[in-house]
């Protein structure tokens, strides 16, 4: 028998018992559907990150140091040098992290592969007045310069890729409340105030180089999002000095920015900062995209194990119809081997027909999972973009409809290998008498 | 030619056995036409089945133009069912739910050939029931269903046919109608034709006949058969 005579010849048994069919098919069809969908939402999940984090560098590392006892429970003892450490508690569990000073920051840009290294300068700011304006405005952060384009997120100006001290870079925020338009403000002088170490309020001018968009996305979910300004580090370190040359914490820093040649160094830098000092902790973006996107898979995995099972119940739905079918057709399977089909054919027949439900179950789950990815992804898309979560809620990639499509073949396969079996052996001459 | 020789089947083993045929033998010419006689459990269906493939006999040869049919490798076995034997059934055994065209083409559809339907219709046209081929078998009365039968045993051209009470389902009018299509092929076609009946009329038409009782040839009688 040819192979086209024996898929025509299993359409047809199929249409036969149309109901049986039609409702095992659906069974397959939740699970495909759950599945695709499931791989969907991670795929629209991992491009949404990936996005995200493409404007972010990835050539600086972040390092702390972390204290000898930071595993000590209860509340520690007080020392009056204890302002050299931090501790706090996370999850109920009391982390100490020890200050660095900033010869210890220094000893790390002689590190081969370090471009440059910065404290982090905790400055804070009064206010932002515009020059030749009486009004002044609060300032919620001070941002230090960042060393990747942000050109991209831009309202108006431009980016400074080599920034001075003179350089200023606002939130969208400030042009809103001043009411002037993003790009009549550049150029313009902004008078920053903050208190000096004495408790005196310092002014120090900047020009504005640019307007950065309202954040969205992670960045959205940020302490800060509308007070923001963003200096180089040269200003940040010359705020720092006037708020704090002569207090007890002066030159004492919870962390360090270490900035990368490339970030083929990561690993080479990663272990000379350990050979410094083994408490010495580093972290960088790549821990954090590891991270997210290992959460991201545990959940995909978990999500489609449930699929699976769902899977796993339709295939002993399929076992259950082809073995009705064996039961029912006893006589033609009689016939057909009387008729001389091998009993090789005879189970191929069967097996054709049991990946055929594993297929139409498989495609009518695709075409829902597309159905719901077009109406999700038209309805919400607006939503999406305002959140910055990207154009997409749902990304079913043609792989992902391969693969649930082959695995359903193949379990559909497998599930009807024993029906095909108990067709295959029948007696002939049994089988024609069966009644 | 058909050569039977000594051939015997047993069903069952030690006491509970019961022996269907005992030392079966006859010999029949290509072409000829042969029926099998005997009451309910004489061996007459047994002997059909272990000459048209279908039921392996526990000692004894049975060989098919000169060849030995149940030493041949399985493939053979399904190749000699479906290339030179053809089947009629008392039930007939129709796919209710297909039309007449797609009934009859099943020895075609196993043997792989593409082209089928002109051999259909040349076989439906030999039968009288062209204008049937549309038709769900279910909708057919007992005489169109056992010419659908037939056509299917004959379409594709089978050196034997074999009819296992033909007309045991069939009213007597509708009965001489397909015993007439039978001899028709026998003639025309030079078709073996082995049937079994215990129908007494049906087989004196027949050239040469053998009466099985308790699996055993008690009587035979024909030009055509050396027993």
């Amino acid at each position: 028998m040819r192979n086209i005579d024996l898929l025509r010849r299993g359409l047809r048994n199929l249409r036969r018992n149309k109901s049986r069919t039609i409702l095992t098919v659906l069974a397959l069809s939740i699970g495909a559907f759950t599945l695709v969908l499931t791989f969907g939402l991670s795929n629209a999940l991992k491009a949404s990150v990936n996005d995200q984090l493409s404007l972010a560098t990835n050539n600086e590392l972040s390092v702390g140091l972390n204290a000898e006892n930071k595993n000590q429970t209860g509340v520690p003892e007080y020392n009056t040098n204890a302002a050299a450490a931090q501790s706090t508690q996370i999850h109920g569990e009391r982390a100490t992290i020890q200050f660095m000073t900033k010869e210890q920051i220094d000893a790390f840009a002689k590190i081969s592969g370090v471009k440059q290294v910065w404290p982090s300068y905790n400055i804070s700011a009064e206010y932002l007045q515009l020059d030749g304006n009486d009004k002044k405005y609060i300032i919620d952060y001070v941002s230090e310069q960042s060393y990747s384009d942000q050109t991209s997120k831009m309202l108006a100006g431009a980016y400074p890729l080599n920034w001075s001290t003179n350089d200023i870079v606002l939130y969208q925020s400030y042009a809103d409340t001043l009411g002037i338009a993003p790009s009549d403000l550049i150029g313009k002088t902004v008078i920053i105030g903050f208190l000096d170490v004495k408790g005196k309020i310092a002014e120090q001018k900047f020009t504005i180089s640019g307007i950065l968009k309202k954040p969205t996305g992670f960045e959205s979910a940020g302490p800060a999002t509308t007070g923001v300004v963003m200096i180089s580090i040269d200003s940040m370190a010359k705020i720092y000095d006037l708020q704090f040359n002569g207090a007890r914490d002066f030159n004492q820093f919870s962390y360090a920015t270490v900035l990368l040649d490339s970030p083929d160094n990561e690993t080479s830098v990663r272990d000379a900062i350990a050979a410094l000092n083994k408490n010495y902790s580093v972290s960088s973006l790549s821990d954090i995209v590891s991270r997210i996107k290992t959460v991201l898979n545990t959940v995909t995995y978990a999500l489609a194990g449930f699929s699976g099972i769902v899977l796993l119940a339709a295939a002993f739905g399929i076992i259950n119809t082809q073995l009705m079918s064996v039961f029912e057709r006893t006589k033609e399977i009689g016939l057909l081997k009387a008729l001389g089909m091998p009993n090789k054919k005879i189970r191929n027949l069967f097996s054709v027909e049991a990946v055929l439900i594993g297929l139409f179950g498989a495609s009518v789950g695709i075409i829902f999972a597309f159905g719901v990815e077009i109406f999700v992804n038209t309805v919400f898309r607006q939503r999406l973009i305002n959140i910055g979560f990207g154009s997409h809620a749902i990304l079913i990639s043609p792989t992902n409809v391969l693969l649930v499509a082959a695995g359903l073949g193949l379990l559909s396969f497998i599930a009807g290998v024993f029906p095909a079996r108990k067709a295959q052996r029948l007696d002939p001459i049994q089988a024609l008498r069966e009644e | 030619m058909i050569k039977v020789d000594k051939i015997s089947k047993i069903y069952g083993q030690g006491p509970a056995s019961f022996k269907a045929l005992d030392k079966v033998s006859f010999k029949l010419e290509k072409g000829a036409n042969l029926a099998i006689l005997g009451k309910s459990g004489s061996g007459k269906s047994t002997l059909m089945h272990a000459l048209a493939g279908l039921d392996r006999p526990t000692s004894g040869s049975i060989a098919i133009n000169g060849k030995d049919l149940w030493s041949r490798q399985q493939k053979e076995i399904d190749a000699y069912r479906n290339q030179m034997a053809g089947f009629v059934f008392q039930d007939f055994y129709l796919q209710n739910e297909e039309t007449v065209l797609e009934n009859i083409m099943v020895p075609l559809e196993i043997r792989g050939v593409a082209d089928r339907k002109p051999k259909a219709y040349a076989a439906l046209e030999r039968l009288e029931i062209k204008d049937k081929a549309r038709n769900l078998t279910r909708h057919l009365s007992g005489g169109e269903k056992q010419r659908v039968c037939v056509a299917r045993a004959i379409i594709g051209q089978p050196e034997i046919l074999f009819a296992d009470e033909p007309t045991g389902n069939l009213d007597s009018k509708t009965s001489e109608k397909v015993e007439e299509i039978l001899f028709k092929l026998n003639k025309e076609l030079g078709t073996t034709l082995v049937v079994v009946t215990h129908n007494e009329d049906l087989a004196r038409r027949f050239a040469n006949s053998i009466i099985l009782k308790d699996g055993r040839i008690i009587a035979h009688e024909g030009k055509e058969l050396a027993a």
